[in-house]
């Protein structure tokens, strides 16, 4: 018999808003986080917009340290590890715990990805070696002194976020980070769900977080054709399951869910948001960047997860869309929507918040899963914006442009990432807990 | 694992390292006590130090199934994964048989590293910009010229979940994917991830271990920096990787990829699979202490290794030999000697395969579990090399044939970020 598993405590950092209150008011109100890149100088980039988190203080939402030192280097601590922080604190104290012995046997699973390569140092260590043909390999090795490249280096390491949360916390049990592209905090949802369903832990603290909005990066995803170019008017640059989209926008961010195995949570009288029911997660195994043109991986990561919550397609009530802006996944993810939900398609609202957020990639499916249980909690849908002509080959409800209530009990959320990775979480209104 | 779930089985290995590009030649070069460091062939360090490394040798694209027309847009840790992959297909029977398993519940999950920025690439865009604004760096001068500079699929070869994807496209793997980054314990954790998938019934059959690229010049710059990267020239290059030797300077950097084809057993027993171990546990920890310090005890591997040697026992196995997850790096050896000196039931010897292999980084510990099974059913475990002056008093390795047959063995891993965790691997027995 599987255990119940509660969400207790939810943590949001987001281009929309910081905590939960400032992220859902933006959601509801159809905000955009999207604007001109002010962070460094993106001339000469062809996407110069991403959803940037702007004036962060990490020391506004954590004590947590700034920096790392060692051996006499010190280290800014990148975003992506300051946005896990700050997300990681609010979802403790949301869920009314603090740090010390409760985490020792908890599991740590979080979807991070690697921190943002610093441009200019790299600058400085290739560029006395620069030539028309490149940089031979080993030149590099030649310098004396390229301090604190070997200490900031290191900390883009993916597991950095996961580890050094393990020592604020003091989680002496497993401690994993998964990097699965766009689906990878979702996942690690899912498996951290999974072990508390197997009678592993008690306890979990996941999610995501990744800043993948450096020169490099926007750059990286421009070649592949994947983003939006619409410069000039960033608000509306992400326009999901839109006619006139032109690709997605990177965001940024980080998001921390509680969860706790049911009975434990009952018995230490913590307030429980939602129930978290079904895990769907399956492969395309077709191309490294496209979907299968048939959706197969997306519709049984849908399916899968409807049968691991023992629910029936009629019985969901939201789905937070992977809705990227892109032609290729919004077309996809709708025919996977049909594909897995049949007669009750027409029926249940779809809709995007990357339209506002951008897609923080590692971080979405986490992001996500607080926005979906918000929607939940409050019984409102947040819209999916910049919706004004509809893809004629979407024919969705995808909640356009205006967020709507509405009875609920159940709903879904999907992250499908590069590389065929596809997800989908299930989520209920908890019992005895109403509004 | 509780024990009303599914056995695990193991029912395929395969391996890219340096001393052999299959499993088996890995094996018989480790037995053999041969040396994967040589000189340094990937790129020209002109008189910087290491000179050496631990490289995998000779891959040729045709005979690891590489895709040639693939190859550009893949990163050599996929490369290296890729073959691994097909070598554990063909191993299980999976390959010749496409019905062998339901596409939908094969899975693959893969331990993988960190990819630096390419030095020869980023070289032609920062002297682009150099030409462009002069010497100091400007940062539109520097977009301008990447954006001409950089090869359009550029970022395809640094997301590490492609390395899954390409080997799960080839294999048309439909089930669970998924790609873990615990750094130096990656490839172990793959494999307690797809441990679990099977053990509770979710797929068939997974594909799992570690692959790990980082012989390149940005890698190597921040390992030296980090004072992790052995610089000593005053022996011969195999002779500078020391695991648990009071001498030890630092590790090898080494490269390679290693998979299992885990299958749960009635799976594996009606498809007639040749079934070459059982995986009886697998376990992990952190030591919560940061990113660099570790445990002087090496807590999470001992918390690890212990629950995989209680397994073991309370099965009525006994604890034959441990692979260590030391590298030479002198606080890391002595908390893994430390964590290793009190493993209740072990009457075996300690392997410490980067004496010959470097340190393979997301790859290492699952190159130690291919290691372990081919131990399995024989009288050898590979002799720690470079050892003369051992940090701890324990029975490493020394070579030669064992008093009875290995019916078990236990893989250790332990890394950046408090991360430990261990593998235990039983002989298989009906």
């Amino acid at each position: 018999m599987k255990r119940r598993v509660a969400i207790t405590g939810l943590g949001v950092v987001s281009a929309v808003g910081i905590g939960l209150e400032d992220f859902w008011a933006g959601l509801v109100s159809g905000r955009s986080g999207v604007t001109a890149v002010t962070r460094f100088d993106p001339d000469g980039l062809p996407v110069r917009i991403a959803a940037q988190i702007s004036d962060f203080d990490l020391r506004r939402y954590a004590d947590a340290p700034l920096e790392y030192r060692r051996n006499g280097d010190t280290c800014r601590l990148d975003a992506r590890t300051q946005f896990a922080f700050a997300a990681a604190e609010m979802a403790v104290r949301d869920a009314s715990l603090e740090r010390g012995e409760v985490w020792t046997d908890a599991t740590l699973y979080f979807g991070a990805g690697e921190g943002d390569n610093d441009v200019p140092l790299l600058g400085r260590i290739i560029m006395p070696h620069a030539t028309a043909c490149g940089c031979a390999g080993g030149a590099v090795l030649g310098d004396a002194d390229v301090r604190p490249f070997g200490l900031r280096d290191q900390l883009m390491e993916p597991t950095a976020p996961a580890s050094l949360l393990a020592e604020r916390y003091g989680v002496t049990g497993e401690v994993t980070t998964c990097l699965t592209a766009c689906a990878a905090g979702a996942q690690a949802v899912g498996e951290a769900f999974r072990r508390i369903q197997a009678g592993e832990c008690d306890l979990a603290l996941t999610g995501g977080s990744h800043a993948m909005t450096a020169p490099l990066d926007l750059l990286g995803f421009a070649m592949l054709s994947a983003l939006s170019q619409r410069n000039d008017d960033p608000a509306r640059a992400s326009r999901p399951f839109d006619r006139h989209r032109d690709g997605f926008v990177l965001g940024e961010g980080a998001a921390v869910v509680i969860l706790e195995e049911w009975e434990s949570a009952r018995r230490r009288g913590a307030r429980i948001r939602a129930e978290l029911i079904g895990y769907g997660a399956a492969n395309d195994a077709y191309r490294v960047t496209d979907m299968h043109p048939d959706a197969r991986g997306a519709r049984r990561a849908i399916v899968g997860a409807l049968n691991d919550a023992g629910v029936d397609p009629s019985d969901i009530g939201y789905v937070n869309a992977h809705g990227t802006s892109t032609i290729e996944n919004d077309r996809a993810e709708t025919h996977a929507i049909r594909a897995a939900f049949g007669d009750s398609a027409g029926g249940v609202p779809v809709s995007s918040t990357k339209s506002m957020t951008g897609h923080a990639v590692a971080a979405a499916g986490a992001i996500e899963l607080v926005a979906t249980v918000l929607a939940l909690e409050t019984q409102v849908l947040p819209p999916t914006i910049n919706l004004e002509t509809p893809d004629p080959e979407c024919d969705l409800d995808y909640v356009p442009n205006t967020a709507r209530q509405r009875d609920f009990d159940v709903a879904l959320t999907n992250s499908f990432g590069f590389g065929g990775q596809n997800v989908t979480l299930a989520v209920r209104r908890p019992e005895g807990w109403q509004r | 694992m509780t024990p009303n779930e599914v056995r695990v089985v193991v029912t395929g290995l395969g391996c890219v390292s340096p001393v052999g590009n299959t499993a088996p030649e890995t094996w018989e070069g480790l037995l053999a006590g041969r040396s994967g460091v040589s000189r340094l062939r990937a790129f020209d360090v002109n008189g910087s130090q290491p000179g050496y490394a631990a490289e995998v040798k000779d891959l040729s694209p045709e005979r690891a199934g590489l895709p040639r027309r693939k190859l550009k847009m893949m990163g050599r840790q996929a490369q290296l994964a890729f073959a691994a992959v097909q070598e554990a297909c063909t191993d299980a029977g999976l390959a010749s048989d496409a019905a062998a398993v339901d596409r939908e519940r094969l899975g693959i999950i893969l331990g993988v590293g960190m990819l630096n920025a390419d030095v020869e690439e980023l070289g032609r865009a920062f002297h682009t910009m150099q030409a462009a604004t002069g010497p100091a760096f400007v940062q539109s001068a520097f977009n301008r010229a990447a954006a001409r500079e950089l090869l359009p699929l550029w970022l395809l070869r640094h997301i590490p979940n492609l390395a899954a994807a390409h080997a799960g496209i080839a294999l048309d793997a439909q089930g669970p994917s998924n790609t873990i980054t615990t750094g130096c314990v990656a490839g172990a954790s793959a494999i307690g991830e797809a441990a679990r998938i099977v053990a509770r019934g979710e797929a068939d059959v997974v594909i799992a271990g570690g692959t790990d690229a980082r012989v390149s010049p940005l890698a190597m710059l921040r390992y030296r920096e980090l004072g992790w990267l052995s610089t000593r020239t005053d022996c011969d290059p195999e002779d500078v990787s020391a695991p648990f030797d009071a001498c030890a300077s630092g590790f090898v950097n080494g490269e390679g990829a290693a998979v299992l084809v885990l299958e749960a057993e009635p799976h594996a027993r009606r498809r007639g699979a040749r079934i070459r171990a059982e995986l009886m546990k697998y376990a992990a920890a952190n030591d919560a202490n940061g990113l660099f310090v570790h445990d002087r005890n090496g807590q999470a591997l001992r918390t690890s290794v212990d629950r995989c040697a209680a397994a073991l026992r309370d099965a009525g196995a006994p604890v034959d030999c441990v692979f260590a997850p030391a590298s030479g790096v002198r606080p890391l050896d002595s908390a893994a000697a430390a964590a290793l000196s009190g493993v209740v039931g072990l009457d075996g010897p300690i392997a410490a395969t980067r004496s010959l292999l470097g340190h393979t980084h997301a790859a290492s510990a699952a190159v130690d579990a291919v290691a372990a099974v081919q131990a399995l059913g024989g009288r050898r475990i590979p002799a720690v090399r470079n050892l003369t002056r051992p940090i701890a008093s324990l029975a490493f390795a020394r070579g030669g044939d064992l008093p009875r047959v290995v019916e078990s063995a236990i893989v250790g891993a332990y890394g950046f970020g408090g991360h430990g965790a261990a593998l235990a691997f039983r002989r298989w027995r009906e």
